[in-house]
């Protein structure tokens, strides 16, 4: 019988580790958390991780592991979210407003649905920015907007891939102020600063972060965001110029779906104790991401005002390219 | 001599204990099959939290630098590259190892790499903000001609026969596409599946198409998997070095390629050793013997990928756009670390940078002796270990390899059936590397043409969007020489004596 037992026990520990059940005394998180990134260690969605994962465990006392899983725009990541375990200890890193306008773009061949993402998290985003590189003759907003006026279709902005978050800020901008320019995708944030940098493209779509690694290599002239950032106190919104473009990039910690509500409550309360890591805040700060944290449930909330406002945006590039 | 000053604090028990450390992961984790650079870089980011920001910095540079050279050793031995940046490695490594030649191959790659290595971290030290302008100069048009120029080199992986080998160029560039396209959004040749949205990542379509058909050869194929060596066993660093020295000309001008690719943002190690491979074969008085096992072509390869290390920090650190994927890491990690990058960062943090460049030349240096000494073991327990055993290593090594970089089981199925096609392919004649190449470079070129046709047409300049600039006329020019002047000397040379067929055909 002494065997049977082992094996007995053997077995719910076994079972406890394939579904990380816990006893209900347990406090979260009791065991290393993994978080998928559905992107490359280097850029802005590896980075917005690893922010998180230096100060991880100083605040739960486990590990955070990061798991880089990159392909089609973070969509490789993304169309696996449905295998992992609701356990609380398998995470995904979410990046909006991509995962809303991928599957409108992509329709079936997403391989992911609105219903599969699930944030739990809100943590930082990077507000978009209008920039030209160093060298151009183009100094400010106003003379960017002349030099298109001037030649309509023939500026080009620089922004990464087609139907995301570059695109949309494009779109949306070039609807505000009734302009016609010409858009050139690229494959990541890095190739589309490089091209930027060479001069073959006239202007780009980018993010804050790149004002932050690139410094006065590149020069830029708006900011599509609320209000102006303390990090650059003199670039202008898009807003005070007189159009209210608002458009950023936001990452959340997404939870597969069928995850019940206490544990998604555990979730966003270990990872609220990491965001509220003044150091951090600081990491972040510096390397141009705005802190912020919207936890479950309001983060329901916050995900449908998202998709409120890409949806349209999202179908709108779609058929643009018909 | 801000350097001097700075370069001292490099020599700290822990920054030297790092540097080795670092060189030691770096080779072992890039001589393994599928483990890239910039995984090995990622994989150790954890392990810098603790450390301060100028010793992170070295850790990572060593691991990146080991990695680099220790891909040498996957490729000559097993015929897969350890990384990317060593698939041309393969090209003259195995074959020399297949006749019995492993352990010099291994002794004429370590020696270029520490060669390239540095060269490429003295031009980082010295030439870093006139140097970054050339990664200004690549705009799509330019990287459209790079990347064709890169494809030329297919005809001389033909075998002789160039109708096959360029269909396996095509048939790489075919595969290239499926995925969601970057310059157009569409889903192509996905088929509604989860597997194939993302493409064909280069990592396990190498492992499959360049070491499964290695493996299936070694089951089907009742004798050694290599040559037993010619020597006994003596020091092959004498001859390895005569050898090198035949190729100085080489040596230098592949460094120099590998400098100047690893500038151009996000070409990386992987071009720059194809290039450097087909300039030097293009400049060699027996081409033909390229391919087929020429000294020639792995100090080219060696040379040309190690040099990228250095030189890839160049646009990394002076305008922060990363040199090579790897060095996209690199970035991040300074980023996490708070160290501020940019044009400012060699005035306003000279300590961290000349303190980083210190040790990034004392670990090239200490990179030949533990070369040559590893190199020799290595060998030695490849050569000697029964088939019985080497076999299913290999094997495992090539699973573990193609699921490790980006953690999805579709790519170790993905590797298995390019492995399985490749060696039916290859077995009809069709070789294999073409189709690496194809898939390599496929994105590149075709980025490139697509942002150039787009841009082309807002300016209303086609035309002069592609030839206007001189980069572009180098290249094409450049391009235009590789295509038509082996045939011109081939033809000129049979005239005085007639080509002898190869035996093993």
């Amino acid at each position: 019988m002494k065997i049977y037992a082992n094996t007995a026990i053997a077995a719910a520990m076994f079972a406890g580790m394939m579904f990380g059940l816990s006893g209900p005394a347990s406090a979260y998180p009791d065991k290393p958390v993994t978080l998928v990134v559905g992107f490359g260690p280097g850029g802005p969605s590896g980075i917005a991780a690893r922010f998180m994962q230096k100060r991880f465990k100083d605040e739960t006392g486990q590990e955070l592991i990061i798991i880089n899983k990159p392909g089609a725009g973070g969509a490789k990541a993304w169309s696996q979210i449905t295998q992992d375990p609701p356990d609380g200890y398998h995470l995904t890193l979410l990046n909006f407003p991509h995962t809303i306008l991928q599957p409108i773009a992509r329709g079936a061949n997403a391989g992911y649905s609105d219903k599969d993402i699930q944030p739990v998290l809100y943590y930082t985003s990077v507000p978009q920015v209008i920039a030209v590189r160093a060298e151009s003759p183009i100094k400010t907003f106003e003379e960017l907007l002349a030099a298109i006026k001037k030649s309509p279709g023939k500026i080009t902005f620089a922004g990464t891939g087609i139907g995301g978050s570059n695109h949309s800020a494009f779109y949306k901008f070039a609807k505000a102020a009734d302009i016609k320019a010409a858009y050139v995708p690229f494959k990541d944030t890095s190739s589309t600063i490089a091209g930027l940098k060479s001069g073959a493209v006239d202007a780009a779509w980018t993010f804050t972060t790149q004002g932050v690694k690139d410094g006065d290599s590149i020069r830029m002239l708006a900011i599509a965001a609320e209000e102006r950032m303390p990090l650059f106190p003199d670039l202008p919104t898009l807003k005070e110029l007189g159009y209210p473009v608002v458009d950023k990039a936001w990452w959340s910690i997404g939870v597969p779906p069928g995850t019940p509500d206490d544990m998604r409550k555990k979730v966003a309360a270990a990872f609220s104790k990491v965001v509220n890591n003044p150091d951090v805040a600081s990491d972040m700060n510096k390397g141009g991401y705005v802190p912020m944290l919207v936890t479950f449930p309001e983060s329901v909330a916050f995900y449908d005002d998202l998709k409120k406002d890409y949806t349209p945006v999202g179908e709108a590039l779609a058929k643009s390219k018909k | 001599m801000e350097f001097l000053t700075h370069a001292a604090a490099a020599f700290t028990l822990v920054n030297v204990a790092v540097a080795i450390t670092g060189l030691l992961i770096g080779i072992v984790l890039g001589a393994l099959p599928g483990l890239s650079s910039t995984f090995s870089c990622a994989v150790m980011l954890p392990v810098t939290f603790t450390m301060a920001p100028v010793t992170a910095l070295i850790f990572l540079g060593t691991v990146y630098m080991g990695s680099t050279y220790g891909g040498a050793f996957a490729a000559i031995l097993v015929n897969t590259p350890g990384t990317p940046q060593s698939i041309s490695t393969t090209f003259d490594g195995f074959p020399m190892a297949q006749r019995g030649e492993g352990g010099m191959a291994l002794s004429i790659a370590c020696i270029s790499s520490v060669v390239g290595g540095l060269i490429g971290i003295f031009a980082f030290l010295w030439l870093a903000p006139p140097l970054a302008k050339i990664a200004l100069l690549f705009g799509p048009a330019e990287y459209f001609w790079l990347a064709l120029f890169g494809l030329t080199i297919i005809a001389s992986l033909s075998e002789g026969n160039l109708l096959k080998g360029l269909i396996s160029g095509f048939l790489g560039l075919l595969l290239s596409q499926i995925g969601i396209s970057v310059v157009s959004g569409d889903a192509r040749f996905t088929y509604e599946t989860t597997a194939l949205i993302g493409g064909i990542p280069i990592i396990p379509a190498t492992i499959g198409l360049l070491c499964l058909p290695v493996v299936i050869d070694l089951m089907a194929d009742s004798g050694h998997h290599l040559e037993a060596p010619k020597d006994s066993g003596d020091s092959q660093i004498r001859p390895a070095t005569q050898a090198v020295w035949r190729q100085k000309f080489n040596l230098l001008r592949s460094s120099v390629i590998g400098t100047v690719i690893g500038i151009i943002p996000a070409a990386g190690g992987a071009v720059a050793s194809l290039v450097a491979y087909a300039e030097a074969q293009r400049a060699a008085p027996k081409a033909e013997q390229y391919g087929k096992g020429a000294p020639g072509g792995i100090v080219a390869s060696e040379s040309a990928n190690n040099a990228t290390v250095g030189s890839g920090l160049v646009p990394t650190f002076v305008l922060g756009i990363p040199g090579t994927p790897t060095d996209a890491v690199i970035l991040g990690a300074m980023l996490v670390h708070g160290v501020q990058i940019g044009p400012k960062l060699f005035t306003e943090h000279g300590d961290v940078v000349y303190t980083f460049v210190a040790g990034m030349l004392f670990a090239t240096v200490m990179m030949l002796p533990i070369g040559l000494l590893l190199g020799r073991y290595i060998y030695f327990v490849v050569v000697k270990t029964p088939k019985t055993f080497l076999v299913p290593m290999v094997a495992l090594m090539t699973l573990i390899g193609a699921f490790a970089i980006q953690n999805n089981y579709h790519d170790v199925v993905l590797m298995l059936c390019l492995g399985v096609a490749g060696w039916l392919l290859s077995r009809f004649g069709f070789p294999t590397p073409p189709i690496v190449l194809g898939l390599l470079l496929g994105p590149i070129a075709e980025q490139g043409f697509a942002q150039s046709v787009m841009i082309g047409e807002a300016k209303g300049d086609i035309f002069g969007m592609f030839f206007g600039n001189t980069v572009s006329q180098i290249l094409v020019a450049t391009i235009v020489a590789a295509v038509a002047l082996p045939p011109l000397v081939r033809s000129y040379s049979a005239s005085y004596h007639r080509v002898v067929p190869d035996a093993a055909e």
